[in-house]
């Protein structure tokens, strides 16, 4: 028991080294660089707002303000995709730290991922706090449901992002596959439409992809009056699970394969 | 016993097809031990060390160790380029100090290296030997059972070689070393026992002397073979010429290739 402990605690401290350092790098070392970091995500919203209020001209999807709408779209859809397609990257990246013993493939991913996930989440509270003072009313009916849904979207996009990690080492052509592959998990991921407002005999399209779930329930999470059709949450956190024992079992019985260089 | 390599094979795949590193290596390290690996570029000793610091596995056999194994220290692996050498001293001292000797560990590591405001400069601009300052304090400010070096000597300036030697002779005291060196009189300095590694075969030698006249003798025969066998005096002007074009376009080359590898 003890040893379990003392390896944790050394997982613990490794990941927290980690994010230091991939804060610190990302941000080029400069005091004002956390702000760089801040902007991308946002950036990408201030985007889609634009595109989509030269297309439609709705104050409310389903009753939820747009900004927030596309806002928790493009969230939760960034977090988990993103972190996979950095994941294709990542083991080159960083065959520099597995010089050192402590550090795992895995403790990079699990770093990164929470990593993305306190940026994104920063980026929310920024975003969303300036639109609740801007309409001058909290635009929040379920906090702890919002809350757990993330913690959901931040077990899938580990999940995808060992998996593509994974993919990429054992299959060195799956690098080129993997970005091709996210498209359809993006577009059917819920950024920019309502599932409620797909008709019935199209829903099949987009409601395999278990982000669109995770992001139609954060947006209920919002709003209690926002619909949700076909959406269930019991469906999100079983694919979540089983991607994550998936790509768990393929980590532990492949990991000797991925801490090696390239040959 | 600190460091058992059992029945140890290793080959990578090429284009030109399996490449056999070594097979069926035996290798024991008894604490306190300080052991020179000789053998010429190529032969696998920096895939000897990688195997025995635990950072790669073997094809086969096993590596058994119960002790604080280094990582193997070498000029640059290891370090981010686009960060300063304090941001990498730090995160390598967070991994493996307690994080109450962080601090010290830096300031430790500083003071070796001196080299001023480098310390806080981006770790890409550093000369050969200012990587090597850095790389080798930071090991040595780490208290490790057993120390893994790879060419770190080779760079430097005499000064360097100076506090390095007297660095480790330091820590020899209760500590075991293991190092790659072609500068073969430092090696006579520090070890007592040696290995060669030629053609996948490792041969210990209880002498450090005796090791150094066998690697020697094998690089002067291959040297020879390469040089001499069967070239007309045309043929060696040829490939002469052909190095020179290579080695000019290789300069050219050099910025954007360093830039690459960062």
């Amino acid at each position: 028991m003890n040893r379990f402990a003392n390896s944790f605690r050394l997982q613990l401290k490794v990941i927290s080294s980690l994010i230091f350092r991939e804060l610190r790098t990302r941000s080029g070392g400069l005091k004002l660089g956390i702000f760089a970091v801040l902007i991308e995500p946002l950036l990408v919203v201030a985007f889609f707002l634009l595109i989509f209020g030269i297309i439609k001209q709705h104050a409310a999807v389903g009753g939820l303000n747009t900004i927030l709408f596309l806002l928790v779209g493009v969230i939760n859809a960034t977090l988990a995709i993103q972190s996979s397609i950095r994941s294709i990257r990542a083991l080159d990246a960083n065959s520099a730290l597995f010089f050192y013993r402590p550090v795992k493939p895995i403790d990079t991913a699990i770093a990164r991922t929470l990593l993305e996930a306190m940026i994104y989440a920063t980026c929310f509270l920024i975003a969303w706090g300036f639109t609740c003072i801007y309409l001058d009313n909290l635009i929040l009916d379920d906090p702890l449901a919002l809350i757990l849904m993330y913690l959901l979207n931040m077990l899938l996009s580990l999940s995808l992002s060992i998996l593509s990690m994974m993919a990429t080492r054992i299959l060195p052509w799956s690098k080129s596959i993997i970005p091709a592959l996210s498209r359809p998990l993006y577009l059917s991921a819920g950024v920019f439409f309502s599932a409620a407002y797909i008709p019935a005999n199209w829903r099949p399209f987009v409601i395999w992809n278990p982000i669109l779930h995770i992001t139609e329930f954060s947006r209920h999470a919002l709003y209690a009056g926002y619909p949700i059709a076909d959406v269930s949450a019991s469906y999100a956190i079983v694919t979540t699970l089983v991607l994550f024992g998936l790509s768990l079992a393929l980590y532990s019985s492949a990991s000797a394969a991925v801490s090696q260089p390239e040959g | 016993m600190t460091i058992q390599a059992v029945n140890i094979s290793k080959s990578y795949r090429t284009k030109a097809g399996q490449k056999t590193v070594f097979e069926n290596l035996n290798v024991t390290i008894k604490s306190g031990e300080s052991i020179a690996i000789l053998g010429r570029n190529g032969a696998g000793k920096s895939t000897l060390l990688r195997i025995l610091s635990g950072i790669e596995q073997p094809d086969s056999g096993r590596v058994i160790s119960d002790e604080k194994i280094s990582w193997p220290v070498g000029t640059s692996s290891g370090f981010q380029g686009s960060l300063t050498a304090r941001e990498n001293v730090r995160f390598v001292a967070k991994i493996y100090g307690k994080s109450r000797d962080v601090n010290s560990i830096v300031q430790q590591v500083q003071e070796f290296a001196d080299i001023g405001d480098s310390f806080d400069a981006p770790f890409r601009g550093y000369s050969s030997g200012m990587k090597a300052r850095v790389a080798f304090g930071l090991s040595m400010a780490i208290d490790f059972s057993v120390y893994i070096m790879d060419e770190i000597t080779a760079f430097g300036d005499a000064d360097f070689r100076n506090k390095a030697a007297e660095a480790i002779s330091k820590r020899q005291e209760r500590a075991s070393f293991l190092m790659v060196s072609h500068d073969l009189w430092g090696l006579r300095l520090h070890c007592d026992h040696a290995f060669v590694l030629e053609k996948g075969a490792l041969t210990r030698f209880d002498s450090i002397k005796e090791a150094i006249k066998c690697h020697t003798d094998t690089l002067g025969v291959v040297n020879k073979h390469d040089v001499n066998q069967g070239m007309s005096r045309t043929e060696v002007r040829e490939q002469r010429r052909l190095l020179s074009i290579r080695n000019k376009s290789m300069t050219k080359l050099e910025p954007e290739v360093r830039e690459a590898s960062n």
